[in-house]
């Protein structure tokens, strides 16, 4: 009886203390404290301004937590928004903002992204535009020169982006050039252009 | 176990409740320095959580007892009594005790009832003593005595339960409201039942609805013209921290992003604390004693100084420091156009279904708009704040980003482009005829429009003023061109560059850098959207009849365009 009393307070008072360090996140900034549905609700919001703190709040739990079970919750939120582009107009946005939780370390990520850009053409060319802040594995590779060589529109933005992500895409570049794969006559120019070039890409890329 | 699982769901549940509602309410000021016990459970962010008085801030936030006595027309009414011990009262472990006390009247009706957390000290004990029973004072710390029904008083460390098990079921009970076999607290509070509430949060007095006689822990009997300092325990500076009514502030004046704001301190009515450390709830910045804190403000949160009381446990105040943005957006001042300046359609034939012109980024021929390219590092510049509250933060200090597009038009339409070998007999006579060539003919398609089938050059002239401006902003062809729609998108603040990058911050440059090369990306792609490329507003809303090269016949082809 005694032991199991004192384990009961003692479980008791560890739960509160377990409940506890969560809370003074609760005095902080009001987006910062709502939960993984209420961030996906502002987020799909069309006021631009509560979208876009939701966001940043959401990219700082992708930067703090990207494993942790709020993580899981925006990410599966995030990725239903993605795959349905008749749902948001911020489901390109989607895409944006779960390439912070891939970028920090999120498994599983790579292959979710490269089939949710196949949802729409905003959703391609926001994975072209983020794509890097992913590392250049084979699969981004590969995502990035089959919308180079099918698409029309983004093929340009394609070569750019495989230019950006270092030597591997910079290889890809020269396997395009060489095979000439690429049917956009606008993405065939610029292949000519950037292969003076050595395929380089036009600035410097971001990542450190 | 049932009990305390029961409790421990009811503790997350409740967390849950607190923290969804956090955003609504957020005390700035700070409770009563004389009645912590009460006012900084209710306004601590853990007070809605905790179901009891004691937990995590065990020693932390001073002591209460919760009080019910019958008064004269059968109802009881209840308070809470805060309680003020000196440190030498209170061990270093931070242990607390329950102090129990129930005392009734000679027709068996309980008169008064107490339920107090106090210090598990023996200096502490003996003035509990003292204030409820003290013909019994002298007795050792630990003793438990329920031999009087009329009086029971009940002092147990719970970490050190008795052995016999209906004495530690007390303890625990002491803990859920149930203790001395009392009815259960179904009626508690309403004024009916003895007892006094061990109450939940929700139900405890308001701050500003201090104990009914604002004793701030006077002994029985003493009114409100008494001593406030007599039940004050012996210390170098008794009378200090005894005012019930002293609290303290904390407020920062609301700025704009990038300007001064001051953060102070102020404490209200006479009480002596030990200043200490400022935080900020948003950035690494902290500053080590001072009433005010200050400097330059770019994120607003929780500015909090944690300090000491008069007793020694600390205690902590916070304010709300407000940071407006500042009024960034980017306007047509930023934005440029070079109608026909790109080359940024291939080279494409002059055939029916064909690109004719595309709007496209200025610097090369990919759909973003934003200059310098998102990821350059430029077109704005980061700062960090070196001291003050936001101390240590980045922010975007000043911005120039430009919106930058072009069109390109296809060469065809302005006389250039591909020449063309006309074998058809016919053409080729037509061709030959009118410019005075032998053999198969090598044209534009321009020349063989205008000179070999006649079409005005008008016309001609027209198809091309109509693809520009439908790249740019409309007009010969219609209502609006996509440099238009770009614009227009340009100007909501979902496509603003400026916009977006201003209320970014960051602990580093480099991830400063990061977010915003992500903010910018992200308007890029905005942007290319905004510009209507499906064609769902700019529409083709002319239509040329000309000559076009069909590849498959290797000839021209009398067609309908629409442009």
């Amino acid at each position: 009886m005694t032991n199991f009393l004192r384990f009961s307070r003692a479980g008791l008072t560890a739960a509160l203390i377990a409940i506890v360090p969560a809370l003074p996140a609760c005095g902080q900034e009001s987006v910062d404290v709502l939960g993984a549905a209420d961030l996906l609700e502002r987020f799909k919001s069309s006021n631009f301004q509560i979208a876009q703190e939701a966001r940043q709040a959401i990219r700082g739990i992708a930067r703090s937590d990207a494993r942790g079970p709020r993580a899981d919750t925006l990410v599966a939120g995030l990725s239903r928004l993605a795959d349905d582009p008749e749902s948001s107009a911020w489901h390109a946005h989607a895409i944006g903002v779960l390439v912070e939780f891939a970028a920090s370390g999120r498994p599983g990520m790579e292959a979710t992204l490269i089939r949710l850009a196949d949802v729409s053409e905003p959703s391609r060319m926001m994975l072209l535009n983020m794509v890097d802040r992913l590392e250049a594995s084979p699969a981004v590779v590969n995502f990035l020169v089959r919308t180079a060589v099918s698409e029309s529109r983004l093929a340009p933005d394609a070569l750019y982006a495989l230019a950006r992500t270092g030597e591997k895409g910079q290889a890809a570049l020269r396997r395009l050039h060489a095979d000439g794969s690429v049917s956009s006559p606008v993405a065939r120019s610029e292949l000519v252009r950037m292969a003076k070039r050595d395929f380089k890409p036009d600035r410097p890329p971001e990542r450190p | 176990m049932g009990r305390c699982s029961l409790l421990f769901l009811l503790a997350v549940a409740l967390a849950g409740l607190a923290c969804a509602e956090r955003d609504i309410v957020e005390p700035i000021e700070s409770p009563p320095l004389g009645q912590l016990a009460t006012y900084a459970e209710q306004t601590s962010p853990a007070a809605r959580i905790r179901p009891r008085t004691w937990g995590r801030d065990k020693g932390r936030f001073g002591y209460a007892c919760f009080e019910s006595t019958l008064l004269p027309n059968g109802n009881y009414r209840y308070r809470t009594i805060p309680l003020s011990f000196s440190p030498t009262s209170i061990p270093q472990s931070g242990a607390v005790a329950r102090f129990r006390y129930r005392e009734r009247g000679e027709n068996g009706v309980v008169q008064r009832l107490a339920n107090c957390e106090i210090p598990l000290s023996q200096h502490a004990y003996d003035r509990m003593l003292a204030r409820y029973a003290p013909e019994r004072l002298g007795s050792d710390l630990l003793r438990v005595d329920t031999s009087s029904l009329e009086l029971g008083l009940m002092m147990i460390p719970c970490e050190e339960l008795p052995e016999d098990p209906e004495l530690a079921e007390q303890c625990v009970c002491a803990e859920t409201n149930n203790c001395f076999d009392l009815p259960p607290i179904e009626n508690c509070g309403s004024s009916t039942s003895p007892e006094p509430c061990d109450p939940p949060d929700d139900d405890w007095p308001l701050p500003d609805d201090p104990p009914d006689d604002g004793d701030g822990g006077s002994p029985p009997g003493s009114g409100p013209g008494d001593d406030p300092c007599v039940d004050c325990d012996t210390g170098p500076d008794p009378c200090f921290g005894c005012d019930p009514n002293a609290y303290v502030t904390l407020t920062c004046s609301a700025t704009t992003r990038g300007s001064h704001t001051l953060c102070q301190m102020n404490l209200v009515g006479q009480a002596q604390l030990t200043l200490g450390t400022w935080s900020f709830s948003g950035g690494p910045g902290t500053k080590t004693g001072g009433w005010s804190w200050s400097g330059m403000a770019v994120t607003g949160g929780k500015v909090r100084h944690d300090f000491v009381q008069f007793n020694g446990s600390p205690y902590w105040t916070q304010g709300t420091l407000s940071v407006s943005r500042r009024n960034w957006r980017w306007s047509s001042a930023q934005w440029q156009f070079g109608s026909g300046q790109g080359n940024c359609l291939g080279n494409v034939p002059a055939e029916v279904g064909n690109v004719w012109g595309r709007n496209h980024y200025s610097e090369n021929c990919a759909n973003s708009s934003i200059y310098p390219a998102a990821g350059s590092k430029s077109g704005y510049a980061l700062s960090q704040v070196s001291v003050g509250p936001n101390s240590g933060l980045w922010y975007v200090s000043s911005v120039s980003l430009q919106m930058r597009r072009k069109s390109s038009i296809h060469p065809a339409l302005s006389g250039g482009g591909d020449l063309y070998e006309v074998r058809d007999p016919l053409q080729a006579s037509k061709c030959r005829s009118a410019l005075g060539v032998t053999g198969y003919p090598r044209v534009t398609w321009y020349d063989y429009n205008m000179r070999c089938e006649g079409i005005s050059q008008s016309v001609l002239t027209n198809m091309h003023l109509t693809v520009i401006d439908h790249e740019a902003y409309g007009g010969l062809n219609g209502p609006t061109g996509h440099q238009t729609q770009i614009e227009k998108g340009a100007a909501t603040i979902g496509g603003d560059a400026w916009y977006a990058v201003e209320g970014l911050v960051a602990e580093s440059s480099t991830d400063l850098h990061n977010d915003v090369t992500a903010e910018l990306r992200k308007v890029d792609t905005t942007l290319a959207y905004a510009a209507d490329p499906n064609h769902t507003v700019v529409l083709s809303s002319r239509k040329f009849s000309a000559w076009f090269w069909t590849w498959g016949l290797n000839k021209f082809v009398r067609q309908e365009v629409w442009l």
